[in-house]
């Protein structure tokens, strides 16, 4: 019984509250504390990791500015921006077509 | 950095390379060239990181009339370099798998220290690159550079909740990886 609850509690992402049977649990569990301790000491490596910086290869920034192309003002998200498009549109034709399928098979039942 | 002489703030360069001094953005681009290579080498790994930060630097100065401030420009390039890496995503995929055990050592630590985090980073860069492209982009901008779930989300072209499970089994996954390497 124990297991599945530790599971639990490993299941609840850690920036979510635990309710209070999973919270009382994890604090005498010694099994969730490691879980816990081993949790806390990942982030705060990986948050280190953000404060670090490393050296760019020698002539990234010349190739750069060997390369500038002429200034367009493009977004430079636009490939984000049509690829979510492209979903929604995707989807969009999908649903129309269920909905128009779904609806011949209606008509043609009641005929 | 200086310029005939004459010290330039930022503001003072990004105007200019607004106005499409590409003198001014080189002195830009030497700014910020490492962290924006940092980013990369996070996000896609060392051997494609040169050409996603090349690529992002050049979206940069296409983009850079629209530049508006409303962001710091550090802000705004690692947006430009998300983006470039997300949707080179596909090239990276195409590599073997990419060490990250060389980056990240903190050259004001001592050498015993140093010797330590070099191991545990090397481990958790390691873990790192064994996950799916989604899972490691988002582990890397919300656990690395404390992004919010919203800003990853918008960036990624995914919803918050989304975001959020990545992140969740992202972190399962590292956790699990680093559990089997001790």
């Amino acid at each position: 019984m124990s297991n599945v609850i530790c599971r639990l509690v490993s299941m609840v992402p850690a920036d979510m509250p635990l309710n209070r049977v999973l919270e009382a649990h994890r604090d005498q569990c010694p099994r969730c504390q490691a879980d816990v301790a081993h949790s806390t000491g990942m982030s705060r490596e990986l948050s280190a990791m953000g404060g670090e910086t490393l050296r760019a290869p020698e002539g990234l920034a010349t190739t750069v500015m060997s390369r500038l192309p002429e200034q367009d003002g493009s977004d430079p998200r636009r490939p984000l921006v049509v690829r979510i498009a492209l979903r929604y549109s995707v989807a969009a034709v999908i649903g129309v077509a269920t909905v128009a399928a779904l609806m011949a098979k209606a008509l043609s039942r009641r005929e | 950095m200086t310029w005939g002489g004459v010290q330039r703030d930022e503001a003072e360069l990004i105007d200019a390379a607004r106005s499409g001094d590409s003198d001014a953005f080189g002195q830009l681009v030497w700014r910020y060239r490492d962290s924006v290579y940092t980013l990369a080498v996070r996000l896609v790994g060392p051997d494609l990181a040169p050409d996603v930060a090349q690529e992002a630097l050049i979206r940069a100065w296409r983009a850079m009339p629209r530049f508006r401030g409303e962001a710091a420009l550090g802000t705004w390039l690692h947006r430009i370099t998300v983006n470039t890496a997300w949707t080179l995503r596909k090239r990276a995929s195409r590599h073997d798998a990419q060490q990250l055990d060389e980056m990240l050592i903190d050259p004001s630590t001592g050498p015993e220290r140093a010797g330590e985090l070099a191991e545990v980073r090397a481990e958790l860069g390691s873990a790192i690159n064994q996950l799916s492209p989604g899972q490691r982009a988002v582990l890397v901008l919300r656990d690395v550079y404390g992004w919010s779930h919203a800003e990853v989300g918008r960036e990624l072209g995914i919803t918050q909740t989304t975001a959020k499970v990545r992140l969740h089994r992202a972190r399962k996954r590292v956790r699990a990886i680093l559990g089997e390497t001790r």
